[in-house]
């Protein structure tokens, strides 16, 4: 099956419902958090504690389909290799991740809040962060239930144990932390789910 | 026997010990860190002792009047309409109905107000320290002067803030909830920081401050989890297609989807109640000489928790069994963000409808006790509601065993996938 036609495909069916969760994520956001004329500190609220979550709805679920041992089993047997459609399906969610995020932060630039570029990366990194754990809870256990319960014990870690979890803190440009550390949940992000896919590669699920 | 084969379902299920992790995990992070040192008593002569809400209307209206007109001049209002921080900018039509509010009770006609350019927001300001440094000290707003009239009675500047909270759309500093704490701050003296500390000993009988902390770092965990334990278990059957055979037994619906429930919360709730003894057990070793409540902290919660796993135990079963388990962990994940999120006060501040009751302090005993009415209704409420919907779980199975409801689930829900 061809790149387009595998993406074709699961946009169609094991897309739609988790990009309308998570856009409306992003429609919620100004219901419950201001988002006019604020500066730099007060605009990372929003974007820092509950945006990332469009990470959860959209990196989580990316084994949802297959989640049935039965329909695994016929994926197995098909040419296509499965794990290359779940890197497929987790190109397209990032780039969801990105795309809505940017449209917020545009959307609160437009809402003369003193937003920056560095607004954009830190929302991206805490949402990839904070999806990777869910996608990864997810994938090796074969359960995407235990996936979406540890993003929200790693979430309600990060509002007991705050800036002790080091860089591992989620909202830490709400509290003036370091910026790079944004950068590093980034690298470690993409460090985590390609030692996922390799276990999975390794354990033939 | 069917209870201790759901009981066995959920506690070999990765969601069972994903939830053992999260509980534990807070349990040692969070209260534990509490429970290191034993309460120390407040020491004589110090300078400050911090300050308490008492509605004093002297200092009350004064400071009220103040931010209401520092407000006006600043062109927005603070507020909290569901709990998160809004900065609320009035039309026109509403800034002049602000306008008449402020004159009635300072005299100063909206022409004044709108005229007055030397307003000055407060904030802070660098003043010299004695040694040759400077130090921040707060400053205050410079606004045109306010003089509440004589005649002006405290019922109806009351009234009139009320007024005022409604034009910005409730939750603002003016609205009941937080006009005494936000306007009305005395100095705690010695003897009520001594009376406090005393209350722990003598009122709580120490375990009794610990088991509203144990409570309120549990309550963040216990909202919400058990959703995920319910989805999975009541998606169980149809991951393994077994939804069709069992829906043929001839066990009854009402025997079914109850012994789930209870298997639920009974699986669930004991982990916790198992820490809430060894939280006991930590405190008595902590306070060897004071005789304490051994069973305080089990007990609070019993009626803290309980009714939270019960919540959102029935919360995922309902959504589950109708939808998806997304559908369930979503809505209950929508009510548990809106909720911790909406806990601007961490103590004392329960209202009817908290679902997260917070009380983030082993003090302020009393302002725990003074909504202790509302907490009770709140806590009654959530274990009545958690029932009607397993009333309802129950006959939507029983719709789905006769075929009714699959239909419907399938042409408007949607198919699950999960």
């Amino acid at each position: 099956m061809s790149f387009a036609k595998i993406l074709s495909v699961n946009l169609k069916h094991n897309f739609r419902v988790h990009f309308i969760l998570a856009v409306l994520i992003a429609v919620l956001t100004p219901v419950v958090f201001s988002i006019s004329s604020l500066d730099t500190r007060a605009a990372a609220q929003p974007i820092e504690m509950l945006l990332p979550f469009i990470g959860t709805v959209l990196l989580t679920p990316i084994f949802l389909p297959e989640q049935n041992q039965e329909i695994r089993d016929v994926i197995r047997s098909k040419k296509t290799d499965y794990l290359i459609v779940c890197l497929i399906r987790i190109i397209y969610s990032v780039a969801a991740v990105i795309f809505i995020t940017g449209i917020f932060v545009l959307f609160m630039k437009y809402n003369e809040c003193e937003v920056t570029y560095r607004h954009f990366v830190g929302s991206f990194a805490s949402s990839l962060f904070l999806g990777t754990i869910g996608f990864s809870v997810a994938g090796l256990s074969n359960s995407v239930s235990a996936g979406y319960m540890a993003t929200i014990v790693y979430y309600s870690a990060n509002i007991g144990l705050k800036d002790k979890l080091g860089i591992f803190y989620l909202f830490s440009m709400c509290g003036g932390g370091e910026f790079s550390d944004k950068y590093l949940l980034i690298l470690l992000s993409v460090i985590i789910i390609s030692i996922v896919f390799f276990l999975l590669k390794k354990l033939d699920k | 026997m069917l209870f201790f084969k759901e009981c066995k379902k959920i506690l070999f299920s990765l969601t069972f010990l994903i939830y053992i992790v999260a509980v534990v995990g807070f349990y040692m992070t969070q209260f534990s860190h509490d429970a290191e040192e034993e309460i120390s008593q407040p020491r004589q002569g110090l300078e400050d002792y911090g300050t308490i809400a008492k509605e004093v209307p002297e200092i009350l209206m004064p400071g009220a009047a103040n931010g209401l007109v520092s407000e006006y001049l600043n062109g927005y209002y603070v507020a909290y309409p569901i709990g998160f921080y809004k900065e609320v900018k009035l039309s026109e039509k509403k800034t002049a109905k602000m306008a008449e509010i402020i004159t009635e009770i300072t005299g100063i006609s909206k022409e004044e107000l709108d005229g007055f350019s030397d307003f000055d927001e407060s904030g802070m300001t660098m003043m010299p320290d004695g040694n040759g440094g400077y130090i921040p000290v707060p400053k205050e707003p410079t606004l045109p002067e306010i003089n509440i009239p004589d005649t002006m009675t405290y019922e109806r500047f009351r009234e009139l803030m009320r007024k005022a909270d409604k034009i910005i759309g409730g939750g603002s500093q003016y609205s009941d909830n937080n006009i005494v704490d936000n306007f009305s701050r005395v100095p705690k003296t010695y003897e009520d920081a001594l009376a406090e500390y005393n209350d722990i000993f003598e009122k709580d009988k120490v375990t009794g401050a610990y088991a509203r902390l144990f409570c309120d770092y549990m309550g963040i965990i216990v909202s919400i989890l058990p959703v995920f334990a319910a989805a999975a278990l009541t998606n169980a059957d149809r991951k393994s297609r077994m939804e069709q055979l069992i829906y043929a037994r001839k066990i009854s619906s009402v025997k079914l989807v109850l012994t789930r429930f209870s298997a639920l919360v009974i699986t669930l709730a004991v982990p916790v109640i198992l820490l809430a003894f060894i939280a006991s057990f930590r405190v008595a070793k902590l306070y060897p000489e004071n005789s304490t409540d051994f069973f305080a902290i089990p007990q609070m919660s019993v009626g803290w928790l309980v009714p939270n796993i019960m919540f959102s135990a029935a919360l995922g079963m309902a959504f589950t069994e109708i939808s998806s388990q997304l559908i369930a962990v979503f809505v209950q994940g929508v009510l548990w963000f809106g909720s911790i999120m909406s806990d601007t006060e961490l103590t004392g501040d329960i209202g009817r409808s908290t679902l997260v009751c917070r009380h983030n302090s082993l003090y302020d005993r009393n302002a725990f006790m003074e909504n202790f009415n509302e907490f009770l209704f709140n806590r009654i409420f959530y274990t009545v509601l958690a029932l009607v919907i397993t009333a309802f779980t129950i006959w939507i199975y029983s719709e789905k065993r006769k075929g009714g409801l699959n239909v419907i689930r399938k042409n408007i829900i949607g198919k699950s996938k999960t």
